[in-house]
């Protein structure tokens, strides 16, 4: 397993996962840190799979949280990422505010999810896992997770219906 | 509210192009729903830990293949694109 390219692939997709699952910017960082050092200590059991590499290290990052954070329901987003942060694609947020204001947009609509909900979607979304690969972590059918992503989304579309997004 | 999504980058202010609320994409998926409505909740699930409100199944949203593409979808990822930690020393 080449750390380096799992760290490259994963860790974006990663940190912003437990950002839109509640995390602080800073508290997601560590987790992702130390997600990625217990992988590595694990390195010698592993099969090289990018979807069990990819399934271990959120469930390792979800476990962390657990750990660090007793309050699941605690949603801190705003002045806690710096306002010149780059994205992780090298571009600069248009505007720092904006963005601010739609992460704490979409944050809240996020928290009015089920949990099940949730977790489907922003594993999908954010995480860019395969919906098989969600199935295997969550436990479910394939074609459940599918009903909670398309679930997930009406609720969503419900919530944030006054945004209208222009392409 | 109306969002720009030009080239990726996020902003307030109309620079044209077409628009489409996040409402408005909902209908597609309206339509799973309605049709989810009338399946009958009969089937159950044994695999995993199941809502009370999944215990009927919509067939169709079952069947359809989500994507990532959809307004909704390309808004999260352009709000939720943050830089990732330093890489450790795996050393």
């Amino acid at each position: 397993m080449n750390i380096e390219e799992q760290y490259k692939r994963l860790a974006p997709r990663l940190t912003n996962w437990l950002v839109s699952s509640g995390s602080s910017y800073h508290e997601a960082c560590d987790i992702v840190q130390n997600s990625f050092l217990k992988l590595w200590q694990m390195r010698d059991n592993l099969r090289d799979e990018e979807s069990e590499i990819s399934g271990l290290v959120f469930t390792i990052a979800r476990n962390l949280r657990k750990n660090m954070a007793r309050d699941n329901s605690r949603i801190t987003f705003t002045d806690e990422i710096p306002e010149d942060a780059a994205t992780s694609d090298g571009r600069a947020s248009t505007t720092p505010s904006d963005a601010a204001y739609l992460r704490a947009r979409l944050a809240e609509a996020f928290a009015q999810l089920p949990p099940i909900l949730r977790e489907a979607y922003t594993l999908f979304q954010i995480g860019e896992m395969s919906v098989r690969d969600i199935a295997r972590q969550t436990g479910v059918s394939e074609n459940l997770v599918k009903v909670r992503i398309h679930r997930a989304k009406e609720k969503l579309q419900e919530i944030l219906k006054d945004l209208r997004v222009t392409f | 509210m109306e969002i720009n999504m030009n080239n990726g980058n996020l902003g307030f202010t109309s620079v044209g192009g077409s628009s489409e609320s996040l409402g408005a994409v909902a209908a597609s998926e309206t339509s799973v729903s309605d049709k989810a409505a009338r399946v009958s909740p009969s089937l159950t699930i044994s695999k995993g830990a199941v809502a009370l409100g999944e215990a009927s199944i919509p067939v169709d949203a079952a069947k359809v293949e989500p994507t990532r593409d959809d307004p909704l979808g390309k808004l999260v990822n352009s709000v939720f694109n943050l830089p990732p930690p330093p890489m450790p020393d795996f050393s």
